[in-house]
């Protein structure tokens, strides 16, 4: 592949999460979290994300959590006896798993800053919200993973050959 | 510049095995000028032996015929190519425009007209009056007159001068004649304690000198072209046989009358100019006896340190300056640090380690990596660059030349040699795994961030690492020179870290 070619690549996956981090206010608030509505529990929490600056954050966490494992596989891992993409697969599971927990945390933490016993009040939509963010972090170490891959000795062919 | 070498007698054909490994391993002279290999240097090996079934002739030409396969295939016509395989290696007939004669296209010289016949036949005994039959009978024995020439000339260096005088007269000889250019050189590599060789070497130099007063092409670069020889003293040991006309008791003693012979004619000062330089080899320590076969399967000696040695004769007479040619003939001899009987890559003095160890080792690596690891490379890291290796790769004629033709040929070549006496013993052949181990003698250094192991995924990394600078840089049909190219590069930048003491 010409390098003209991957450097785009890389700008244009840095682009893509940038604009998930700047994007984040509209995003979270706006996410279906399949759980029943008793007593507008969901627009307070939509409410809280907004003006508590929670999104921010979130959106930051969930970015440099596939970033970060993504240079791990490729840069500091990147070894011959971890490059086949199943390799890779298990190093987007850790990501998309750290990166649903740390959200959780993350929000439990500043919930209960904000208003004690508040994470237990919003726990089933902390959990629902915590799915949408495994979707979006895997979707960050895949666009990271093509981003960064070109330039690792031993895994710039995982997942998918060049 | 072109190295035409004449390799004459089963001796001959070993030495040029010899020489073949090295020019597979990369192994190149230095030009003194520039402190470079060599450019535009081309070896047009010449096998002169009557006896062409014989299995070290056999096996030499089966040797070159997979080398030169491989060399078109990894550099094509380049002279200019650096890594495995990169000296061009040619048949005199491969160097005649196409059209031009009939000559086959072989690294034998043809011998057709001597190997069919008896002695006394080849000299038309019968048609001698008496008082001539008289004197052949005085010159050759009874057993040499009806001596049948296709096993060779058994022993016999009178024989073989008389024979081999019909050199002139060759194809060979002409196309050579056609061909010599300025700046080329010749060397002759044969053993003086035979028939073939000892008898072969005088007479072709007279021959190509006095060529001069001909109507070659190059007539004039016959009498200045530099001419090198590889004189072999006895080094190796036979079976005794009562029933054979090789005998080793009587080896000392032809080497004496030989040596006799060449300092009164190829070397005293007042013989004219002969020869240029002659490098003198022998051992006195006893090789393994060899089976004395003088028959139809002739000798198959195992290969021997000596032999090794040997073929840096020639290298070395390419990197005479031509300022030192010309003069009075130079003599060579060759030693190494310490009279061992198990020869390791330490026992060899500095220089010549320096100038064979590395790359011999690159070749060793080689071969290990394709028969332990590549297979299980293919579909990741630097088999999926551009052009991909595939599992068909495998398949190809060039893998199946290097890796079940040529290859092997290798690891018998260091069997025999370790098996021989003196042992060399460059690598540990038991050891197929624990590289940090494959040379005798000489541990590896520990890595800065790693232990001192070196495994086939060290070599893997180290190759998918250097593959990213050539990814899309060579063409599909030039896989081989690529993987080829990649491995070298790897293998060296591994040797310059890890067996620093090598260089």
């Amino acid at each position: 592949m010409r390098q003209e070619i991957k450097y785009a690549l890389l700008i244009g996956s840095l682009l893509l999460s940038l604009l998930f981090i700047i994007l984040g206010g509209q995003i979270y608030p706006s996410l279906y979290l399949g759980v029943p509505d008793a007593g507008g529990t969901q627009d307070l929490f939509r409410e809280d994300l907004r003006s508590q600056g929670w999104t921010l954050r979130l959106s930051i966490l969930i970015t440099a959590i596939p970033w970060i494992m993504a240079g791990l596989f490729y840069y500091i891992i990147n070894s011959v006896h971890f490059d086949r993409w199943w390799n890779w697969l298990i190093i987007s599971a850790i990501s998309t798993l750290l990166s649903a927990w740390g959200a959780i945390r993350l929000l439990v933490v500043r919930m209960e800053d904000f208003q004690p016993g508040l994470s237990d009040f919003y726990a089933p939509l902390n959990e629902a919200l915590a799915g949408w963010v495994a979707l979006f972090s895997f979707i960050i170490f895949t666009t990271a993973s093509f981003g960064i891959r070109w330039w690792s000795s031993n895994c710039r062919h995982t997942p998918f050959p060049q | 510049m072109r190295l035409f070498i004449f390799a004459i007698g089963g001796s001959g054909s070993r030495v040029l095995k010899s020489l073949t490994m090295l020019c597979a391993a990369g192994v190149k002279p230095i030009d003194p000028a520039t402190g470079k290999p060599f450019a535009e240097l081309e070896i047009v090996p010449v096998i002169v032996d009557p006896h062409q079934a014989g299995r070290d002739v056999k096996r030499t030409v089966e040797l070159l015929e997979a080398y030169r396969k491989i060399h078109n295939t990894l550099h094509g016509s380049s002279r200019n190519a650096e890594g495995f395989f990169s000296t061009r290696i040619s048949t005199l007939a491969s160097l005649m425009p196409e059209g031009s004669g009939g000559m086959r296209d072989s690294f034998l010289y043809n011998m057709t007209a001597v190997e069919r016949m008896r002695f006394r036949e080849f000299i038309e005994y019968n048609d001698l009056d008496e008082s001539n039959q008289a004197l052949m009978q005085m010159l050759f024995s009874g057993a040499q007159l009806h001596t049948s020439m296709h096993i060779g000339f058994v022993g016999s260096p009178n024989i073989g001068s008389v024979a081999l005088n019909r050199f002139k007269d060759s194809d060979e000889f002409r196309t050579f004649g056609n061909l010599l250019g300025e700046g080329d050189r010749v060397f002759f590599i044969s053993s003086i304690f035979g028939g073939t060789g000892a008898a072969g070497f005088p007479i072709m130099v007279k021959n190509i000198r006095a060529a001069a007063d001909s109507t070659l092409a190059s007539r004039g670069f016959m009498r200045t072209a530099p001419i090198g020889a590889l004189t072999l003293l006895p080094y190796f040991n036979i079976e005794h046989s009562r029933t054979s006309p090789i005998n080793k008791a009587d080896f000392l003693l032809k080497t004496r009358s030989a040596l006799h012979y060449y300092s009164k004619s190829l070397t005293a000062p007042d013989a004219g100019r002969q020869v240029d330089a002659i490098y003198y080899l022998g051992d006195k320590a006893t090789s393994s006896p060899y089976v004395n076969d003088p028959g139809e399967g002739g000798q198959q000696n195992a290969a021997h340190l000596i032999e090794l040695i040997g073929a840096l004769a020639p290298l070395h007479f390419i990197s005479i300056p031509q300022t030192d040619i010309g003069r009075d003939t130079r003599a060579f001899e060759f030693g190494i640090e310490k009279d061992s009987g198990e020869i390791d890559f330490m026992t060899l003095d500095p220089a010549t380690r320096s100038s064979i160890a590395a790359p011999l080792l690159r070749l060793h690596l080689l071969s290990l990596f394709l028969d332990h690891k590549l297979k299980d490379c293919i579909g990741r890291g630097f088999t999926k660059d551009s052009p991909s290796l595939g599992i068909e790769f495998l398949s190809t004629d060039f893998y199946i030349t290097l890796s079940h033709n040529f290859l092997p040929k290798y690891w018998d070549w260091l069997e025999e040699m370790d098996a021989n006496h003196r042992h060399v013993t460059f690598f540990d052949l038991d050891n197929t795994g624990h590289l940090e181990n494959i040379l005798t003698g000489i541990p590896a250094k520990k890595g800065f961030f790693s232990n001192a192991r070196i495994s086939y995924d060290d070599i893997f990394a180290r190759i998918n690492s250097v593959s990213k600078k050539f990814n899309g840089k060579y063409s599909a049909d030039r896989l081989p020179a690529k993987l080829l190219h990649i491995f070298h590069l790897a293998a060296t930048e591994i040797i310059k870290e890890r067996f620093p003491g090598l260089y």
